[in-house]
């Protein structure tokens, strides 16, 4: 009876002790980290930089859905790190984190992370060690229903912005995210995949900028074919028009008294097959596009009308 | 009067048509070479037209030359492309792919 006693008394004792500790452990975490539905929403005071850890995967993608527009640190790294944006109230930021479980299955997670930016604290919470507000965010592991993750042991480190002709390029996608899909990454949302995006920038920085404008205008042209192959008689001349706006300041221009801006193509067969359509699906349904116009006769633009066909502004371009 | 009208439309047609066809021009038609996708096709299409510009001048080519075209065969990859060549040069016309 009394070894009964105090055994019952040990493990109510342990009990209280284990929650106990467990309760003050939580109080002193300053995570403001509450999870609603498939939603995780962390808190952040403006400027301060936020950090938020992921896991569970081999590859990780992060764009912003919603709310005032963030630099990305190394988007394609298991954190989410950006600085919070100066906001006079209250402010959702929206994020999408991609996971690929692992190399063998591309298989994409998708979970949402909202962080709440708050007004700034006021200069006596300021970290003076730092001379910055750091959010003091605990590592919170987003395991998007994986219990047997794969943690990789991947660190955060931050890479340099680079700038070429005043652009920002994207940061470097991670090549199995980015060639788990069609479509693959393109974190600026400008319409070109950030692999081509960053190629483009990189191979003709030291040429004329038209040769940047034309190849871009071909990486937004190209999507449609990887889109909607099956519908190439109909897309076949928007997806032309980088070539026919490249022909024109190739071989035209000049009989319009314009300067001939262009001398080795900028959207050639090499972009084509080895920077754009890069993976076997993507190839795929290029040929597949290609095809289909194969046996018709098309007629080229007459030259006053080809300048037309540059999407970009090229009066500048103008002497 | 309302049928006889019709008929002199239909009968005013081919009119019309001829006079889309400037007689007195020569449209120049391109065709690819092997290993070639749509998108070369047409690049090189536009070489050719800027060579005939440079080679007989630009007022010839404003009066006698009307539209460039490119009839685009596309490519099944080298060996079969040359395949398909042969065919045509020994001028089997039922190339089967």
């Amino acid at each position: 009876m009394n070894l009964q006693t105090t055994l019952t008394s040990f493990l109510l004792a342990f009990t209280l002790l284990f929650f106990g500790c467990s309760s003050e452990s939580n109080e002193s975490s300053k995570t403001e980290n509450t999870s609603s539905n498939d939603t995780n929403s962390i808190k952040a005071f403006s400027n301060e930089k936020v950090e938020y850890k992921a896991s569970g995967g081999v590859a990780y993608s992060w764009r912003q859905l919603s709310g005032t527009t963030v630099i990305l640190i190394n988007p394609h790294t298991d954190t989410l790190s950006f600085i919070a944006p100066e906001v006079t109230q209250e402010e959702s930021l929206v994020f999408e984190l991609e996971i690929v479980k692992n190399k063998k299955d591309t298989t994409t997670l998708k979970q949402e992370i909202r962080v709440i930016v708050l007004p700034a604290k006021s200069t006596s919470d300021t970290d003076t060690t730092t001379g910055q507000t750091v959010t003091p965010l605990k590592d919170t592991n987003v395991t998007a229903g994986e219990t047997n993750s794969t943690n990789s042991s991947s660190t955060t480190t931050s890479k340099p912005l680079e700038i070429i002709n005043g652009h920002m390029l994207p940061p470097e996608p991670d090549e199995t995210l980015n060639n788990s899909t069609l479509l693959g990454i393109d974190t600026n949302n400008n319409g070109v995949r950030d692999d081509v995006e960053r190629w483009i920038y990189e191979t003709y920085k030291d040429k004329h900028p038209i040769y940047i404008d034309i190849a871009m205008q071909a990486g937004r042209a190209y999507k449609k074919v990887l889109e909607t192959p099956e519908r190439a008689l109909e897309i076949h001349n928007e997806v032309n028009s980088a070539t026919t706006c490249q022909i024109y300041y190739k071989y035209e221009s000049k009989y319009f008294n314009e300067p001939i801006l262009i001398q080795e193509d900028a959207v050639n067969r090499y972009f084509r097959l080895k920077i754009y359509y890069n993976t076997k699906e993507r190839m795929d349904a290029y040929l597949q596009y290609d095809k289909l116009l194969s046996g018709g006769v098309y007629t080229l633009l007459e030259a006053k009308e080809q300048k037309a066909q540059c999407d970009f502004n090229t009066s500048k371009y103008e002497e | 009067m309302k049928k006889l009208f019709l008929i002199f439309l239909l009968l005013l047609n081919p009119f019309t048509l001829m006079a889309a066809i400037d007689e007195r021009k020569t449209d120049v038609y391109f065709a690819n070479g092997i290993l070639t996708e749509e998108e070369t096709a047409y690049s090189n299409a536009g070489l050719l037209r800027e060579s005939i510009k440079e080679k007989f001048g630009t007022t010839y080519y404003t009066q006698h030359i009307g539209e460039v075209t490119y009839a685009y065969n596309e490519t099944h990859g080298f060996w079969q492309d040359i395949k398909e060549s042969g065919y045509k040069i020994l001028n089997i016309i039922e190339f089967v792919e």
